[in-house]
C-alpha cells in the first residue's frame, strides 16, 4: 500500500452494464492527490447520473476489498458486488502521488449528463464521499477540478 | 531436540523479533500518551446530547463526532467546500487543533506490522509472531527441564551471566510474550483471511426516517441519558488483547451498510437553519432506538449531514 507505481496507464474496456455500445472513446483520468500525510489512499472512480445515482465503476485503487466499505457512496451504489469492479482494481495511491487511468467509455455516456465522482479513504483519517464531482463532457476535457478532501485535482482527456 | 527448537528459530528470526518487539514497545505507549493529552470529564458530567449541542454551535457542517477509546474527541465536518477533522474540547465543543495523526506513530506502526514492505512484510511479521510463540513455549519447556520440574520454575538459576540474564528476563516476560505472539498470529491470520474477524455488531444506518421537523440534537432523550465516557464503537476484542487492553484509534471505523431494496431516499428538509437540520443519523420518535448507546457492541453515532452528503443521498 505504501509503495505505489506513479502512473498506471492501462487500456481497459470499461465494464459498464449499459446498452450495447456502438462507439467508444478512450478517456484518460488523471488524479493528483495532496500531500495529506497518511498511508496509501483507497480511491473509487465511478460514474453517476445527474442525480448522483450510481451507474457504474471505472476504477478502484486499493487491493483489500474489506476496506471498500469506506468508499461510502460508491459502496452504497454498487453494493460492493465484485461483478461491479472485477478487473478494475489496482494499487492504492500514496500521498502526493498521481493516478492515471485510461478507459474506453461509450459515447452515450459523454455529454449526456453523467458525472464522474471520486470517493477517497485513508486509514486512520477521514473517509470522503464525493471528493470530486465533475460532469463528463467534451468541453470539460483538460479542465482540472479540485477536490475537497485528499484530491488535489482531477482532469480527464480524450 | 527441544534445544534446537528453541535456538534455531531464535537465531533465524532474531532480527525480525527484535524489530517487532522494539516497535511494539514503542507503539504500546501511544494510548497512554493520547490519554494524557485528552481532557476527559468525570463520568456523569457531560452527556452526549450536551456535547453534540455544543459541537453543533461551532460546526454547522459537522458530519460525525467520534470519541476514540483513549478519550480524544474528533469532529468530522465539511465547511466552505472543504472537509476536515478537528479535535475538540468536550467542555466547550471548540476546536483544540486539527486532527493530525502523528506520522512517526504511523511509520512505527507500518514497521511493526509489515516491516515497511506491504503484504510480503505482513507475511514475515505473521511468521515472526508464530516464531515468538514457539520460542516462548520451547523456552518454558527447556527451563522446566533445567530446573527439574514445573514447580521449580521460579527457583534461582545457576550458570554464566548471559544464561542467567536470558532465563531471568525470559521467565519474567514469558506471559506477555505468549499473549503478544498469540494475538499477533491471530491478527496476521485475519489479515490473510485465514481466520474470521468476527461480526461487526453495529446498528443499521437508517436511510429512511419518518418525515417531520427534525429536533435539535441536544434534546434527544437517548443522547441525554448517555454519558460522554460511554460513547464508543466496539470492534472485536482481538485488537484490544494485542495491545493489552488498549484499543487503537483505528478501531473507530464507522460502517455504513449497502442500500436495502425498497428504501426511499431522504428528501430535503427546508429552512430551519443548519442547527436544526437532521439527516439519517438524527431523528426523533420511532427510530430513536438506533441511537441508544449502551457502551456495548453497537456504540452510538450521531451524524449531521452537510450539503455534500445531502447531494449524495438524493436520488438513490
Amino acid at each position: 500500500m505504501k509503495k505505489l507505481t506513479l502512473a498506471l496507464a492501462l487500456g481497459l474496456a470499461a465494464a459498464i452494464a449499459l446498452p450495447s455500445l456502438a462507439q467508444a472513446r478512450e478517456v484518460t483520468f488523471t488524479t493528483e492527490l495532496k500531500n495529506y500525510g497518511g498511508d496509501g489512499a483507497y480511491v473509487a472512480l465511478y460514474l453517476t447520473d445527474a442525480n448522483g445515482q450510481y451507474q457504474g465503476t471505472l476504477w478502484i485503487a486499493g487491493e483489500k476489498s474489506k476496506y471498500y466499505k469506506h468508499l461510502r457512496d460508491w459502496a452504497r451504489g454498487s453494493g460492493q458486488r465484485s461483478s461491479e469492479y472485477d478487473g478494475l482494481t489496482g494499487a492504492s495511491v500514496g500521498s502526493g502521488r498521481t493516478l492515471n487511468i485510461t478507459l474506453d467509455i461509450a459515447d452515450e455516456l459523454i455529454d449526456t449528463g453523467y458525472e464522474v465522482r471520486l470517493d477517497t479513504a485513508v486509514e486512520d483519517r477521514r473517509d470522503n464521499r464525493a471528493d470530486v464531482v465533475v460532469p463528463l463532457t467534451t468541453e470539460g476535457a483538460g479542465q482540472p477540478v479540485s477536490g475537497r478532501g485528499y484530491v488535489q485535482s482531477l482532469h480527464y482527456t480524450f | 531436540m527441544l534445544r534446537q527448537l528453541h535456538s534455531l528459530p531464535g537465531l533465524i528470526a532474531a532480527l525480525f523479533v527484535i524489530a517487532l518487539t522494539v516497535t511494539g514497545a514503542i507503539l504500546s505507549l501511544d494510548p497512554a500518551l493520547e490519554r494524557a493529552g485528552a481532557t476527559v470529564p468525570p463520568t456523569g458530567q457531560i452527556s452526549v446530547a450536551e456535547l453534540a449541542g455544543r459541537v453543533a454551535e461551532h460546526y454547522p457542517g459537522a458530519e460525525q463526532i467520534e470519541r476514540t477509546p483513549s478519550g480524544t474527541l474528533i469532529v468530522y465536518y465539511a465547511q466552505d467546500g472543504q472537509v476536515g477533522a478537528d479535535r475538540v474540547d468536550p467542555r466547550t465543543g471548540q476546536a483544540i487543533a486539527a486532527y493530525e495523526p502523528s506520522s512517526f506513530s504511523r511509520w512505527v506502526k507500518n514497521l511493526h506490522r509489515s516491516l515497511l514492505l506491504d503484504t510480503p512484510g505482513r507475511a514475515v511479521a505473521g511468521i515472526t509472531a508464530l516464531a515468538m510463540m514457539v520460542l516462548a513455549v520451547s523456552g518454558a519447556l527447556l527451563l522446566a527441564a533445567r530446573l527439574g520440574g514445573w514447580r521449580q520454575l521460579l527457583r534461582p538459576v545457576r550458570g554464566t551471566l548471559s544464561q542467567r540474564l536470558h532465563i531471568e528476563l525470559g521467565r519474567a516476560a514469558i506471559l506477555g510474550l505468549l499473549l503478544s505472539g498469540l494475538t499477533g498470529t491471530y491478527l496476521s491470520a485475519t489479515t490473510f483471511g485465514l481466520a474470521s474477524e468476527g461480526m461487526e455488531a453495529e446498528p443499521e444506518f437508517p436511510l429512511e426516517v419518518n418525515g417531520g421537523p427534525p429536533a435539535a440534537i441536544d434534546t434527544l432523550s437517548a443522547l441525554k441519558t448517555t454519558d460522554l465516557n460511554d460513547l464508543r464503537i466496539r470492534e472485536g476484542g482481538r485488537d484490544g488483547a494485542h495491545r493489552q487492553g488498549l484499543a487503537a484509534a483505528a478501531a473507530a471505523r464507522h460502517h455504513r451498510p449497502a442500500v436495502k431494496p425498497g428504501v426511499r431516499p431522504l428528501g430535503q428538509r427546508g429552512g430551519q437553519g443548519t442547527r436544526h437540520r437532521a439527516d439519517a443519523g438524527l431523528y426523533s420518535g420511532a427510530a430513536t432506538h438506533h441511537c441508544a448507546g449502551t457502551g456495548r457492541a453497537g456504540g452510538l453515532r450521531c451524524r449531521r449531514a452537510g450539503p455534500h452528503r445531502r447531494a449524495a443521498l438524493q436520488g438513490t
